[in-house]
């Protein structure tokens, strides 16, 4: 952060140089294809400056799963062939798709003019060398989604049939995350990311910035911003002075309190209609805290009520369920009610009074420190000893994904099919410390179906499940918002908590 | 009443304090009744009443208990951080002081490397491999502040050992080490009394500076400092938390600068006030 502080300066420099630059943009005449035309293009400024909560150091779209990866740079750079609609239904992305009556056969047909950044066109090949990629690489988190295909074919230059063993409802949803590479790249993208996006990747300084170029040869509809700069902001406050101070246009993520302390008068806040956003604790069932009585002991501590007011401004949802009450897929699970007395007991009965864990947070969520506070306060007054270890997202990530913790926070946001949550957060678990064949099976069951009453049934039982055993422990649904300045048009969130930029622009004073 | 004129008021008030800072670091349950880890979800940041005279933070604690309980970890990092200094700084200040070109190089390079280091990022290094605890906090900072006082040790100890009568003990066959125990030692307490407390308010200042970079000891501990880095977050509709953090440290950095300099001015026979 020290660093932070002077970067604000060269921040400042950088906009002075840019700000010239526009200048003599404009005085030339501007160029790049835009389809406002010159007039309009002429009051927009080339760059907009987004903070984000943390730096991003893997560009891979099929290992880093990270949230401020996907908004930032995935949804930018790359495309898949389905995507989400801000309203996150599905809609055609590289490709139109029909689906045959039981789910099994998926045929797309991709957009003739698709290029990637190399140059390359957009075929058939690289997208089933790209899903293959995503199936098969070593560290690939979608590998499970696309565990059942049977077979990829390409009947002509633009056309996909990915066909399926079972039925699965969930599958088009869950191939919104498959991003599709350029061939050239599969080797350097988590450095050097090619696809074929609104936006190209042009470089990363480690804890500085990104910065994407617009990309005037995309298929879709051209971005009116050139250049789209992300800082990694973690400390909120100094994000906010530098929205004020003009060299930040947009925070991508900013928590309750921060909102509370804006000035309406030269910011304005963006918060999508709903959230799906959930604030976790993740629990390693293998580790200290095995025993699931243990866990619901701890549940006990967990004074909900006072963590809503006090992280989260007294918004949000404290259901102890991982989907919204207006989702399908929710079920009325049963509390865990704030009981130090009960918990007590619980924890002596299992034989761990005296317990003592770690609770992992990455630094840029003020929340998840609020949340630490809290429910140290808490487990203090029933003898357990929680320390949280505040760490640097990358350090945080590292431990995360290799499960080296007691207990850590965690941010994710439940896509359009409740199966995400169950895909992402619980089959790591299941697959490494959280032994459970029971839920392993209803998952596996939940996507094989198509009718959607039946798969509500099967989520029901999942939830109690995950409710009763708490490998997993839902906080609360997290009210998410940016703050932009007031001369940013164009901007909008998802209830994903994403940033969408691609309509992005900021007027020219 | 003689004594009391022997000693000054500005040097008894200072004396008053150090003890009721003392005390406050010992049972700090004397001076506030409200418990600072308590988190009372219903009275988040409120402003200064009766109950909580300098209002309550972000989780509805109460301010002046977090700062009250906190004075206990500012001791001992201010303390703690010089002790280790002067443990390292004057037995390597008197060796260098007193050895041939070689050995005092040597030192005397050690010393200036460390001086140029830059603090901040030193600080980074130890707490990214060993974590923030006070006592992390408190070999940082002693470490930094080592060179200052060999420094000081060794330009005393050169210019004391050119003195008559420093010359006239050995001459008379006193061994080194006794000189320097008795007569070199004793005589640099003077300058030694004024650096003391002036690098203790600076090991405040710098706890403080690294807990705003978010480097300070992690919950439930807390620090000046880490009060002072949450409470910049709430300062647009809360401005007196902030103010009671930053104001706390500013006057215990004060009043350590304040009794430094009359150290300075006991010591100093032509700087001593007149009192008859």
């Amino acid at each position: 952060m020290v660093l932070n502080m002077r970067r604000t300066k060269k921040t400042v420099i950088a906009a002075i140089i840019a700000a010239s630059f526009t200048l003599v943009g404009c005085s030339g005449g501007s160029s790049g294809g835009s389809p406002t035309g010159d007039n309009q293009n002429a009051s927009i400024q080339n760059e907009t400056v987004v903070a984000l909560p943390e730096d991003i150091d893997n560009f891979d779209p099929h290992t880093n799963q990270l949230n401020t990866y996907l908004y930032a740079v995935r949804s930018l750079v790359f495309n898949g062939l389905v995507r989400y609609d801000a309203s996150l239904n599905i809609e055609p992305d590289l490709a139109t798709f029909d689906v045959n009556a039981d789910a099994t056969v998926f045929t797309f047909e991709i957009d003739p003019e698709a290029v990637f950044h190399d140059g390359t066109s957009v075929n058939a090949e690289a997208v089933i060398a790209s899903f293959e990629r995503a199936a098969g690489e070593e560290n690939s988190i979608w590998a499970p989604r696309l565990a059942d295909v049977a077979s990829y074919e390409s009947p002509d230059e633009h056309t996909v049939v990915i066909t399926l063993n079972d039925p699965n409802a969930a599958f088009l949803a869950g191939i919104v995350d498959i991003s599709i590479i350029a061939p050239s790249n599969f080797e350097d993208v988590d450095s050097a990311p090619v696809g074929s996006g609104p936006y190209k990747f042009v470089s990363w300084e480690a804890n500085q910035q990104i910065e994407l170029e617009r990309f005037d040869n995309h298929f879709g509809e051209p971005s009116p911003t050139e250049t789209i700069i992300y800082r990694p902001i973690s400390d909120q406050q100094v994000a906010l002075n530098n929205l004020y101070s003009g060299s930040i246009d947009i925070i991508a993520s900013a928590s309750v309190n921060t909102r509370a302390q804006v000035d309406t008068d030269r910011a304005e806040i963006i918060q999508p209609d709903a959230s799906t956003s959930l604030s976790l604790i993740e629990f390693n069932s293998s580790g200290t805290l095995d025993d699931p009585q243990v866990r619901r002991a701890l549940a006990h501590t967990l004074d909900k009520e006072a963590i809503q007011e006090v992280a989260y401004g007294g918004e949000g949802s404290l259901s102890y369920s991982p989907f919204a009450e207006t989702s399908w897929a929710y079920t009325n699970v049963e509390d865990y009610e704030y009981d130090l007395q009960r918990a007590e007991d619980l924890l002596a009965e299992a034989g761990a009074s005296d317990l003592t864990f770690t609770l992992e947070v990455p630094s840029g969520f003020p929340d998840a420190e609020q949340i630490a506070r809290v429910w140290q306060a808490s487990l203090a007054e029933v003898g357990v000893s929680m320390t949280p270890e505040i760490n640097e997202s990358s350090v945080w990530l590292d431990a995360y994904v290799s499960r080296d913790y007691d207990a850590t926070w965690n941010v994710f946001n439940v896509g359009g099919d409740p199966h995400s949550f169950f895909d992402v957060i619980m089959t790591p678990h299941l697959d490494d410390d959280y032994d459970n064949p029971r839920m392993k099976e209803l998952i596996a069951e939940a996507t094989s179906t198509s009718d959607q009453a039946k798969r509500a049934d099967i989520y029901a039982e999942l939830q109690q499940v995950l409710v009763e055993e708490l490998p997993v422990m839902v906080v609360q649904s997290i009210p998410v918002a940016s703050i932009i300045a007031d001369d940013v048009r164009g901007y909008e969130m998802n209830p994903l908590g994403w940033s969408l930029l691609d309509n992005v622009a900021v007027e020219q004073e | 009443m003689r004594w009391l004129k022997g000693v000054g008021v500005a040097r008894l008030l200072l004396i008053a304090t150090g003890i009721l800072v003392l005390t406050v670091a010992l049972w700090p349950e004397l001076f506030v009744t409200h418990d600072p880890t308590a988190v009372d979800s219903d009275s988040i940041l409120q402003s200064a009443s009766w109950e909580h005279p300098l209002g309550t933070d972000e989780a509805g604690a109460d301010v002046l208990a977090r700062l009250v309980h906190a004075t206990q970890l500012e001791v001992v990092i201010a303390a703690g951080s010089v002790i280790i200094a002067l443990v390292i700084g004057v037995p390597s200040g008197l060796l260098a002081g007193n050895s041939g070109k070689l050995i005092d190089g040597g030192i005397s390079s050690g010393a200036s490397a460390i001086l140029a280091f830059p603090m901040v990022l030193f600080a980074i290094l130890v707490v990214s491999s060993f974590g923030t605890t006070a006592l992390t906090l408190v070999g940082i900072i002693g470490f930094v502040f080592a060179p200052r006082v060999f420094v000081l040790v060794r330009a005393q100890t050169k210019a004391l050992k050119e003195r008559e009568f420093v010359v006239a003990a050995r001459v008379t066959g006193i061994s080194p080490r006794r000189t320097m125990a008795r007569h070199v030692l004793p005589n640099m307490a003077g300058p030694l009394f004024t650096l003391i407390p002036q690098l203790m308010a600076e090991a405040l200042l710098i706890e403080a500076g690294l807990s705003f970079l978010g480097l300070g000891v992690q919950l439930p501990d807390s620090t000046w400092g880490t009060i002072l880095e949450s409470s910049k977050d709430y300062y647009v509709t809360s401005p007196g938390y902030a103010v009671a953090a930053g104001l706390t440290i500013t006057i215990a950095a004060g009043l350590l600068m304040a009794s430094g300099e009359l150290a300075a001015e006991s010591f100093n026979p032509l700087k001593k006030r007149r009192q008859k």
